[in-house]
């Protein structure tokens, strides 16, 4: 009986308790992480493209495929470099500006990556003649080299390694 | 890198190694480059990149021909779900260079530069592929403005693609759509209007290509373009439930090097009627189901006597009456059919001859016979006095 007396009494206090911590739901959580989603705007960076790359890094670090959500508007000019497997997602009420440039554009160039523009308002004005707002592809310009000594170099190109870059 | 003396392709690197003393002989050799799953953005590994609801615009000031919203360049599985572009002063709405098998769902283009192109690889320093095996559903190309250098679609250097549901509105563009250099491309049409091609081209133009089909059933209807569909060079281009309208003085033309096409129900509902010259066409259901009021021949008259001379001539391409002149014996005019030169004249060469009759209708009683009837021209003959007026009409056959 002494013991179905405590069995009540703790299950009271734990009731209590719930409700205590119930009462003390904040309406709005800012959260950085939330298991594999990353919130770029928590995260530093001169702009958006470099908030969305440093939720990556962060995401690397925990060798996991994340879905990388951007709540804000802003400017890209830092291209965003999405791994495999990962997501990037806007708010559909934001407005963003890409600003990449002829030199470092906004490359898609690793696979199994998915995209949800969500039909958010992007705008883009080129600065140069090729320039594109986002090119998908691996976006590779090799000039071949045939020289005197025995080999053949890629004089211009990407380094190889990069290709298809997967969560480390 | 396939010259058969590659001893190593560093993994990490840029530099393939040759074995020694090998290829520097060969200053000029010919290397041989495949397209691997590692040279382009494909399936292997993993999948393609899907991207939905992508919505840009420019601020319609750009003057910087060359860009574009999207380009898509060496890759394979690529999957878009919605894209719109607007405002942009010039460049490309949507461009696959290489592209393969990839679909793409609700694009809407509204740019003063290019619509959508599908067209070989420029990157690399070797063509690689076309953009083949590309499906695309629902297409909306409105109100581009550039007659200087745009088009609305360019399909160049491709193959196996698939379009359904085009509308092209509001256009004004070099051409409005050119399909060239390409074979076994599908275009289902909806709505085609209102678009300006700058004269003298044609509106669509398909060059050099094969089996390229176009399928209604849709309006294909002029603004103030001079010339509705051509097709030069190309073989077996279907043109199927066209119903062509407006203001064309030429609404189909099959010019120089085409055969073998067929048009299945299309309707030439211009006016004035423009010129369906389908020299190689064979129309179907024109025969059975194409039942107009009136027939009239339109477009140039070419008629040549010998026995006599003629004046006064009018009427079109395969019908229409002149007068005597002079006469030296009995009067014989060959009758060379023409379609409406946009191009210099060409004979329409029908299958296998002409069958005509011809009339003097200023004295019945004289008798003019038929003499002679070739795929390209034919022959009428008889006593004719001079100011007598002959009436004339052929049929191809």
């Amino acid at each position: 009986m002494k013991l179905f007396k405590l069995v009540v009494l703790l299950l009271a206090f734990s009731a209590v308790a719930n409700a205590q911590s119930l009462s003390s739901v904040q309406s709005h959580i800012q959260v950085q992480n939330l298991n594999s989603v990353r919130i770029a705007d928590s995260f530093p960076g001169a702009d958006i493209g470099a908030q969305i790359n440093a939720a990556v890094v962060d995401c690397q670090a925990d060798h996991i495929v994340c879905m990388i959500q951007v709540n804000k508007s802003g400017t890209i000019s830092t291209p965003p470099e999405l791994p495999q497997g990962f997501s990037l997602s806007f708010n559909p009420e934001g407005q963003y500006v890409i600003s990449t440039t002829h030199a470092h554009p906004w490359l898609i160039d690793h696979s199994a990556t998915s995209f949800y523009f969500n039909n958010a308002a992007f705008s883009y004005t080129p600065v140069d003649t090729g320039d594109n707002a986002i090119y998908i592809g691996k976006g590779i310009h090799p000039t071949v080299s045939v020289s005197t000594t025995p080999s053949i170099t890629t004089v211009t190109g990407a380094n190889r390694s990069l290709l298809n870059r997967r969560c480390r | 890198m396939g010259y058969a003396n590659v001893e190593l392709v560093d993994p990490t690197g840029t530099t393939i190694t040759v074995k020694t003393g090998s290829l520097p002989t060969y200053a000029s050799a010919t290397a041989t480059v495949f397209m691997g799953a590692a040279n382009g953005l494909g399936t292997y590994p993993g999948q393609g990149v899907y991207m939905s609801g992508v919505n840009i615009s420019g601020n319609a000031l750009e003057m910087i021909n060359g860009y574009s919203a999207i380009t898509a360049e060496l890759t394979e599985a690529l999957f878009i779900d919605s894209i719109q572009v607007t405002n942009m002063g010039l460049g490309t709405c949507l461009q696959f260079l290489g592209t393969l098998k990839s679909n793409v769902y609700g694009l809407h283009c509204n740019v003063d530069g290019n619509g959508l192109i599908l067209e070989e690889n420029s990157i690399g320093s070797f063509i690689f592929t076309g953009s083949n095996a590309d499906r695309f559903y629902g297409v909306d190309i409105e109100n581009g403005n550039n007659p200087t250098s745009g088009v609305g679609l360019i399909i160049g250097h491709s193959g196996g693609d698939y379009v359904s549901g085009l509308h092209m509105e509001g256009n004004s563009y070099e051409y409005i759509a050119v399909i060239g250099y390409t074979g076994s491309e599908d275009i289902q049409i909806v709505d085609w209007e209102a678009n300006t091609a700058t004269s003298p081209n044609y509106e669509l133009s398909i060059i050099y290509s094969s089996d390229v089909h176009l399928h209604g059933p849709t309006q294909f209807e002029s603004s103030s373009s001079s010339n509705g569909i051509g097709v030069n060079n190309s073989t077996d281009v279907v043109v199927d439930q066209f119903s062509i309208t407006g203001n064309y003085s030429t609404a189909f033309n099959s010019i120089a090097g085409s055969s073998t096409g067929k048009l299945d129900r299309v309707i030439n509902n211009t006016s004035p009627l423009a010129a369906m010259g389908t020299a190689g066409f064979i129309i179907e259901d024109f025969a059975g189901n194409f039942t107009p009021n009136n027939i009239i021949s339109t477009g140039a008259q070419t008629l040549s006597a010998s026995g006599c001379t003629i004046s006064g001539q009018v009427g079109g391409s395969s019908a229409g009456s002149f007068r005597v002149a002079t006469t030296t014996g009995t009067c014989t005019v060959t009758i060379t059919p023409i379609v409406t030169p946009l191009m210099p004249p060409l004979p329409v060469t029908a299958p296998n001859g002409w069958a005509c009759d011809a009339h003097d209708i200023t004295n019945p009683a004289i008798v003019i016979s038929q003499t002679g009837s070739v795929p390209a021209t034919a022959t009428i003959s008889g006593s004719m006095l001079v100011s007598d007026t002959i009436t004339w009409k052929c049929i191809g056959f």
